[in-house]
C-alpha cells in the first residue's frame, strides 16, 4: 500500500511538471538543434455495474492512466518515437474493504493468484511493463523506410472485430472487446518488437499507383491475447469461473513459447491504388494469439481448501498460423444519397490454412478435449478458415436532427466459414451448465449429458456491426454508438458514449457498455454480460 | 585617349539609363501610394510603398495593365462615392457613427455586415479599419503568360462547363457570371503549390473569446494548369489529376497525427479520393470524397468553403449572376499579418482596407440538398479572386461571412493568404485562419501526396 501511494505521488508530480512545461501549442523543445516533441494525457475513469451485473450500482473499475508520447528528430532521416504508459485500477483501493469485491476477486480458482497483484501495470508479475509501451526508430530513405523497435502493426479495414489485424495480440482485460474497439484498438493492442521495412518502388505496373511493399519480422519475442480466464489472475474483468462439478478443479498450464529465434514471425503486405481501388495483399506466418488446449491428464489430489479432489489438467498451447488475405476499399461514387454523398465500400478477407480448433468429437458430448474418451482420442483438429467482411461507410445528412453535420453510418457484415469442417469443435472447453455444480463429477465423455452446452464453432458464423456518429456544436459534442451482433449465438454487444470537447485540453466522457448472451456457459458476448456498466471518464490532454 | 573617354562616358550613361528611366517612369498607380506613404511618415507604409514600386514590380504591373486594359487605381480614381472615406482614416467602434452612412454606400449588397461589426450589433466581432490607398494588384507572371497563350482556346459548352482550358485564366475579360466563376475555379491556390505550416484555426465562441485552437500542416499542389514551377503546364503521368492536397494535424493531442491526402480529378464525373490516416486506428482509412458539406475540424468552414467552393461546378445546378460592377471597400493587401486583440468587449480585428473595383457575383443553388442557397462575392477585377464572401443558408437566411486576409508579393505577382475570418452569425461562432504560407516551392514531390505520406505519419 505504501508503495502504491508512493507511486501515485510520483505520477501526480510528474504529470504536474509535464503540465507546467507545456505551452499552449504543444511541447516542442529544441535539443541540440533538433526538435523534441512531447504530449500525452492523464485519464481517470469510474465504471459502475448495471443490469444483472453482480456489481450493479457499485464501482467495478476505476482505471487511471498516464500516457506520454514523445519524438525526437535525431537527423533529417532518423527519428525516435516512444509511448510511455502507466495504468492502474483504483477500484482495488476503493473497494478493498468491501465484501462483495473480495468475493469477486477470490473465487476458488482465482484465489491462489490474486488480481490485486496486477493493480499497477508496472509490476513484473503482469509479464511486462508498459513504461516503455512503444519505442522505435524511424529511418526514411528515398525508396525505403524502416521502423525498428516495439510497435504496433495494423492491417485491415475492419472495425469492431479483427480479421486482417493479425500481427499484434490484444489485451482484453479491461472492458473485454469494447474498451477501445470504437477507437481502433490503439490502447488495447499489445506492441511487439518488430522490424518493419517498407519499399516504395516508384513504378506503376498496370496502372497501379502508390505501390508499396511492407515486410515485417518478429525475431522471436511473441505475445498472446490477454484475457483472464481459468485460474488466471482473476478479478472483475476475468471470465467467470467455469461451471464445474463440486469435486473437480480445472488446472490450466500456460505453455506460451518463450523468446526464441524458433518463434520468428514474418509478414508481407503489398498496397496500391488501382483506378481508385485501394487494395492490399497480405501474408503472415506466426503464432496464434489464442491457445488451443491440450489435455494433460486427470489426477487425484488431496482436497485443498476448496474441497476439490479431481484435477483436470490442460495445457494452453499455441499453434502456428498461416494466413493470406486481401482488402479493398473504394468510394462508390455512382451511388448518392439525395444527390449528396456516396458510400465507401470496404472489403476484407482472410484465408487461414489449417487453423487449429479444440475438438469436441463427432458429436456434442464426446468431450475429446479432455483426452479421456478412447473413442475420440484426437483433442484438436485443423480446418481451413475463411473470414470475410463487407462494409459500407456512409455520411448521410439528416438535417432535422443535425443542421450542420452529417451522420456517419458504418455497417459491416462478417462471415466466417470453415469449408472442410467436420465433427464438432468448440471455442472453449469446460462448457457445463450451472446445474453441474450439484454433481460430483463431470459427464462421462461420449455420453450425451444435459449438462453439456458448448459454445460451438459453427461451420458458418455470421456477425454484423453498426456504428453511428455525428457531431454537434462545432464538433464539441461527440455522440457515438456501436452495436455488435452474433447471429449464431444471438449475442449482442453495445457501446454508447458521449464526449465533450470544449477547449483544447479537457475531454470528459460518459458511456455505457453492455453485453448480452448466454452467460451460463459463456457463449460469445454473453461471456461478459456480468460486466455491463456505465462509466464516466475525464481526460486531460497536453 | 579622347575616344576612350567618350566610350567610358557612353558606358556610364548606358548603365545608368535604365535606372534613371525607371525612376522617371514610376507609373501613377505606384506613385500615388508612394506619395501617400511619405505623407504619413509611417515606416510600415513607406517600406511597403518601396516594395510595390521596384523595377520588377512596375514592369509586371505594367504588363498586366496593358493586357487587361485597366488598373484598379484608375477605376477607383473615377469613383466619387463616400468622399470622406479616404486613405489615412482609421474607423473604429468609437467613431463609426460619423462614417456609417458612407461606409454603407461603399459596402452594398449585404457586405455592410462589416459596419455592423463596427457598431457591435449582433454577434460581436469588432473591427478597426485602417484605410489605405488602392493597389494595382496583379497575378503571377506565369498566369499572364499562360493566359496569353491558352485563353483563346477556352469556351463554355451548352451546360456552362469549361472546355479547352490548359492553364492561366480562361476568361480574362469575362462577360458573364459563369465565366467569372470559372476564372476563380482555375486559379485555385493562385500558385503551383502552396505550403502552410502551421495553418492555425482559432475557434471563438459566442463571447468572441478563443476557446480552442487547432493547427495543421497543409500542402497543396496543382497537377494541371501549372504556370511557374517545372514541369508546366502539366505533370506528366498524372493527366487525370487536377490537384492534390495533404494535411497533417499538429494540435491538439486528440487531433494530432490525423493525416489526409485529397486528390481532385479532372473528370467532372469522378469524385475526389479522400484517404486518411487515423492515429487511434493506426491505419489508413478512406473517407467519402463526396462529403463536402461537413465542417473542417471544428471550424465554421466546410470543404465547400475551401478555395471558394469545393464541388465541381458541374455537380450542382447553379445560376451565376453578375449583380453589379462597383467600387467597394475591401480588405487590403496587408503587408503584415492582421492584428487581433481583446478589445471592445470582443476579439477585435485591425487591418487595412482599400477601395477595389469588383464584380458582385451571386450564386444561386437550385439543389435543395445543397448546404447553401446563395453565395454573394465581391470578386476582384484585377485578381479575379473574391475579397469578401457572404453565405446564405438553404432557406436564404444570412448565415456566414468570410473576409479573406490577402497577402501580395508585388515582384512576383504572387497573391496568397495571411488567413481569413469566417463568422457564423446564426450560431455565433467564429473561425480565424492564420496561414504561414510559402508558395511555389521547387522541392515539393509526389511523396507529400500519396499513400507513402500517410504511412510516414503513422504512429
Amino acid at each position: 500500500m505504501k508503495t502504491k501511494k508512493c507511486l501515485s505521488l510520483i505520477i501526480f508530480v510528474a504529470a504536474l511538471q509535464l503540465l507546467c512545461v507545456q505551452t499552449v501549442f504543444g511541447g516542442d523543445i529544441d535539443i541540440f538543434g533538433r526538435n523534441f516533441h512531447i504530449n500525452g494525457y492523464i485519464e481517470q475513469e469510474f465504471g459502475i455495474g448495471v443490469g444483472n451485473n453482480k456489481a450493479a450500482g457499485r464501482i467495478q473499475e476505476a482505471y487511471s492512466t498516464l500516457q506520454v508520447e514523445w519524438s525526437y528528430q535525431l537527423t533529417d532521416k532518423i527519428s525516435l518515437y516512444s509511448i510511455n504508459r502507466l495504468t492502474g485500477d483504483l477500484a482495488y483501493d476503493i473497494n478493498s474493504d468491501k465484501d462483495w469485491w473480495q468475493k469477486r476477486n477470490h473465487t476458488p480458482a482465482q484465489r491462489t493468484v490474486s488480481r490485486e497483484k496486477n493493480q499497477w501495470e508496472w509490476q513484473n508479475y503482469d509479464q511486462g511493463t508498459e513504461i516503455i509501451r512503444e519505442i522505435y526508430l524511424d529511418i526514411m530513405l528515398e525508396k525505403w523506410s524502416f521502423r525498428i523497435g516495439k510497435q504496433q502493426i495494423v492491417w485491415g479495414e475492419t472495425d469492431g472485430l479483427r480479421l486482417m489485424d493479425i500481427v499484434n495480440p490484444q489485451d482484453f482485460r479491461r472492458q473485454f472487446n469494447l474498451y477501445d474497439s470504437d477507437e481502433g484498438y490503439e490502447k488495447s493492442r499489445i506492441p511487439l518488437w518488430i522490424i518493419k521495412a517498407m519499399y516504395f518502388p516508384n513504378w506503376e505496373p498496370f496502372g497501379v499507383r502508390d505501390l508499396q511493399y511492407e515486410f515485417i519480422v518478429n525475431l522471436g519475442k511473441t505475445r498472446s491475447n490477454r484475457l483472464e480466464a481459468y485460474q488466471g489472475s482473476g478479478g472483475m474483468w476475468a471470465a467467470n469461473e467455469p461451471n464445474l462439478p463440486y469435486l473437480v478443479r480445472a488446472e490450466i498450464i500456460d505453455k506460451r513459447p518463450g523468446t526464441s529465434s524458433r518463434n520468428m514471425e514474418y509478414g508481407l503486405r503489398i498496397m496500391g491504388d488501382w483506378n481508385n481501388w485501394i487494395f492490399t495483399l497480405n501474408g503472415f506466418y506466426g503464432l496464434e494469439h489464442d491457445p488451443y488446449l491440450r489435455p494433460a491428464g486427470l489426477g487425484l489430489s488431496a482436497p485443498d481448501s476448496d474441497g476439490r479432489i479431481l484435477s483436470l489438467a490442460v495445457e494452453k498451447r499455441y499453434a502456428w498460423k498461416r494466413i493470406i488475405g486481401f482488402t479493398l476499399n473504394r468510394e462508390l461514387e455512382w451511388i448518392k444519397f439525395m444527390g449528396t454523398t456516396s458510400p465507401v465500400l470496404r472489403v476484407e478477407s482472410t484465408f487461414q490454412l489449417g487453423k487449429t480448433f479444440i475438438f469436441e468429437g463427432d458429436k456434442v458430448g464426446d468431450m475429446a478435449w479432455t483426452g479421456l474418451n478412447p473413442a475420440s482420442p484426437v483433442y484438436k483438429r485443423q480446418f481451413d478458415e475463411i473470414r470475410t467482411m463487407i462494409g459500407f461507410d456512409w455520411n448521410i445528412y439528416i438535417r432535422a436532427l443535425n443542421k450542420r453535420e452529417s451522420f456517419f453510418f458504418s455497417a459491416q457484415f462478417f462471415l466466417f466459414y470453415l469449408p472442410n469442417h467436420t465433427g464438432e469443435t468448440v471455442n472453449a472447453p469446460f462448457y457445463f451448465k450451472n446445474d453441474v455444480k450439484s454433481q460430483p463429477a463431470p459427464p462421462i465423455p461420449g455420453t450425451r449429458s444435459k449438462y453439456n452446452d458448448p459454445w460451438r464453432v459453427h461451420k458458418t458464423q455470421k456477425y454484423c456491426s453498426l456504428g453511428i456518429n455525428t457531431l454537434y456544436d462545432n464538433k464539441r459534442i461527440d455522440p457515438y454508438v456501436l452495436f455488435l451482433y452474433d447471429f449464431e449465438e444471438h449475442a449482442f454487444g453495445m457501446k454508447a458514449k458521449l464526449t465533450f470537447k470544449y477547449g483544447s485540453h479537457w475531454r470528459p466522457q460518459i458511456g455505457y457498455i453492455m453485453w448480452t448472451g448466454d452467460h451460463d456457459t459463456g457463449k460469445s458476448f454473453g461471456l461478459f454480460q456480468k460486466n455491463s456498466e456505465m462509466y464516466v471518464k475525464i481526460m486531460y490532454q497536453f | 585617349m579622347l575616344i576612350r573617354l567618350i566610350i567610358a562616358a557612353l558606358a556610364l550613361v548606358l548603365c545608368c539609363a535604365p535606372q534613371v528611366a525607371a525612376d522617371e517612369k514610376v507609373p501613377a498607380w505606384a506613385q500615388q501610394w508612394i506619395d501617400w506613404a511619405q505623407s504619413t511618415n509611417n515606416p510600415e507604409f513607406i517600406e511597403w510603398s518601396k516594395k510595390i514600386s521596384t523595377p520588377k514590380a512596375i514592369q509586371l504591373g505594367n504588363e498586366w495593365e496593358e493586357f487587361l486594359g485597366y488598373n484598379a487605381v484608375d477605376i477607383v480614381a473615377k469613383d466619387k462615392t463616400a468622399p470622406n472615406i479616404k486613405p489615412g482614416l482609421v474607423i473604429t467602434p468609437e467613431n463609426v457613427d460619423q462614417y456609417e452612412s458612407e461606409l454603407r454606400e461603399l459596402l452594398p449588397y449585404g457586405f455592410d455586415y462589416n459596419v455592423d461589426r463596427l457598431k457591435q450589433t449582433g454577434y460581436n466581432t469588432p473591427l478597426e479599419m485602417v484605410i489605405v490607398p488602392t493597389h494595382h494588384a496583379y497575378q503571377d507572371r506565369g498566369y499572364l503568360e499562360a493566359t496569353k497563350k491558352y485563353a483563346k482556346n477556352c469556351k463554355l459548352d451548352d451546360k456552362g462547363n469549361l472546355q479547352g482550358w490548359v492553364a492561366g485564366i480562361p476568361f480574362p475579360h469575362p462577360t458573364s457570371g459563369v465565366e467569372m466563376a470559372h476564372n476563380y475555379d482555375r486559379l485555385t491556390i493562385m500558385a503551383d503549390n502552396l505550403n502552410s505550416s502551421p495553418c492555425e484555426f482559432g475557434l471563438h465562441g459566442s463571447n468572441g473569446k478563443r476557446e480552442r485552437v487547432e493547427k495543421i500542416e497543409l500542402h497543396w499542389r496543382n497537377y494541371q494548369g501549372r504556370i511557374k514551377v517545372d514541369p508546366f503546364p502539366n505533370i506528366p503521368g498524372k493527366e487525370d489529376v487536377l490537384e492534390k492536397g495533404s494535411i497533417v494535424a499538429l494540435y491538439p493531442y486528440d487531433l494530432r497525427g490525423f493525416a489526409a491526402v485529397r486528390t481532385r480529378f479532372k473528370a467532372d464525373d469522378v469524385e475526389d479520393s479522400f484517404v486518411t490516416y487515423i492515429p487511434s486506428m493506426r491505419r489508413i482509412r478512406r473517407l467519402a470524397g463526396s462529403n463536402t458539406q461537413d465542417p473542417l475540424v471544428g471550424s465554421d468552414l466546410t470543404w465547400e468553403d475551401w478555395k471558394g467552393w469545393w464541388s465541381k461546378m458541374s455537380q450542382h445546378d447553379t445560376t451565376y449572376e453578375v449583380i453589379d460592377e462597383v467600387v467597394m471597400l475591401c480588405p487590403s493587401f496587408n503587408p503584415l499579418p492582421v492584428q487581433f486583440k481583446d478589445k471592445y468587449g470582443g476579439w477585435n480585428h485591425r487591418y487595412q482596407w482599400e477601395r477595389r473595383p469588383v464584380w458582385v457575383l451571386k450564386f444561386t443553388y437550385n439543389d435543395p440538398n445543397y448546404i447553401y442557397k446563395h453565395r454573394i462575392w465581391a470578386l476582384d477585377k484585377e485578381g479575379f479572386h473574391p475579397r469578401m464572401l457572404i453565405y446564405n443558408d438553404a432557406k436564404g437566411r444570412f448565415w456566414k461571412y468570410f473576409n479573406i486576409h490577402w497577402r501580395f508579393n508585388p515582384d512576383e505577382g504572387e497573391t496568397d493568404y495571411w488567413g481569413g475570418t469566417m463568422v457564423d452569425v446564426i450560431n455565433k461562432h467564429m473561425s480565424i485562419l492564420v496561414h504561414t504560407v510559402v508558395l511555389n516551392m521547387t522541392n515539393i514531390t509526389e511523396n507529400l501526396f500519396n499513400l507513402r505520406y500517410l504511412s510516414s505519419k503513422a504512429h
